[in-house]
């Protein structure tokens, strides 16, 4: 009886919450999933805490404006990764004249479990592994920085540049080199 | 140090180097500082929506009410002119066949276009609900003078056929009269 009292215009109003509801459902359960890795992809890339926030809030925003599309999505880990990529990208590029190693000291130098010094030494070494990087070609760098990220496998960073798997290792591989390379030429601390 | 030695504590701490670079943590509460983002965004969107839907409801309202105003000003506009017409222009009979056999072209085109199409519509609604008459003119209730000499007949009947009679006979001299003078004119 109930059901004969709920008018089509009431079904159909009742019909659009639920799918709403549902798509809502959907994205919450995506950011409490995903929101980690995306944040890991936007860091990567960009190299500054506040500067990867806002880049998470935007590939999640993005992602509500394609709606319904998030239903069809039969990879969110994949599909989030990428939209996360092309936000980073295309904040680097607008934000090209940052500091790439201005990542905040201060929360390194109070980690636990590490003393003054070793702090210190850590901090210069990874600022020079900073500037290495960033001094990278943009292939080989970025095939580098994705595959440092454990949560994505090689096949999801290769789908993401759109070169093949073994394109990413290879790259990978020679941007290590470089690096490595790089750190034996340079006196640092350790030489 | 050892070159060898050397390269392979650049490797080690190389290996480590790129496994921190690529993990990153946020400040904690981040999902939760995104799902805030997302609620208010939604709520943003569905802002112009309830505008849209308010404003929509409005204008549908508006629309009603004029088409009724319309449809109302309409109906007055023709019970005006059917009145009009029938105080104006009453027709006998003969008039209307007239109507019916004259050739259209003759009436102006103008007064055509005007009135027919709410008369029609009118008279076909009033055919529709008056009934249909046996006898044409319909009858009519007698008058205050045709009462009293029905009653007269009623009571008297024997005078009422001599005083009948007698009126029929001087109408009867009256048309002799009037024929034998016409005939005399004639000769003249």
């Amino acid at each position: 009886m109930i059901a004969e009292s709920v008018t089509a215009g009431e079904a159909l109003k009742l019909a659009q919450k639920a799918l709403a509801q549902q798509e809502e459902g959907l994205l919450e359960a995506a950011v409490r999933e995903h929101a980690r890795l995306v944040y890991r992809i936007a860091h990567s890339v960009l190299r500054n805490a506040a500067d990867a926030e806002d880049a998470t809030q935007e590939v999640f925003l993005r992602a509500l404006r394609y709606g319904k599309k998030i239903e069809r999505v039969q990879d969110q880990k994949a599909w989030l990764a990428r939209i996360a990529w092309r936000v980073a990208v295309e904040r680097r590029k607008r934000t090209a004249t940052t500091s790439p190693y201005s990542e905040n000291a201060a929360e390194k130098l109070i980690a636990p479990g590490h003393g003054a010094d070793r702090v210190l030494l850590d901090q210069e070494l990874r600022a020079t592994l900073e500037r290495l990087v960033s001094a990278l070609p943009a292939q080989l760098r970025n095939a580098l920085v994705l595959s440092a990220l454990e949560e994505i496998a090689p096949r999801e960073v290769a789908a993401m540049l759109g070169i093949s798997e073994a394109a990413v290792r290879s790259r990978a591989f020679r941007a290590r080199e470089i690096l490595r390379e790089r750190l034996l030429a340079t006196p640092g601390p350790r030489n | 140090m050892d070159p060898n030695e050397r390269e392979r504590e650049v490797d080690q701490w190389l290996d480590s180097a790129l496994r921190q670079y690529g993990k990153a943590d946020a400040r904690p509460g981040l999902e939760i500082r995104v799902l805030a983002n997302l609620k208010a965004e939604r709520d943003r969107i569905a802002a112009p929506h309830r505008w849209w839907w308010a404003l929509g409801t409005a204008a549908a309202a508006l629309a009603i009410l004029a088409a009724v105003w319309v449809g109302h000003s309409i109906r007055e506009g023709n019970r005006r002119s059917t009145a009009a017409t029938s105080t104006t222009e009453p027709r006998g009979e003969s008039a209307r066949v007239e109507l019916a056999t004259a050739p259209q072209v003759a009436r102006p085109a103008k007064e055509v276009a005007q009135r027919r199409p709410p008369r029609h519509t009118v008279r076909s609604a009033k055919a529709a609900i008056a009934p249909k008459l046996e006898q044409f003119p319909s009858p009519q209730p007698l008058s205050e003078q045709e009462q009293t000499l029905m009653s007269y007949v009623a009571k008297y009947p024997d005078s009422a056929a001599l005083v009948a009679q007698a009126q029929a006979e001087a109408l009867q001299r009256d048309r002799e009269e009037e024929e034998a003078e016409t005939a005399r004119g004639n000769t003249e």
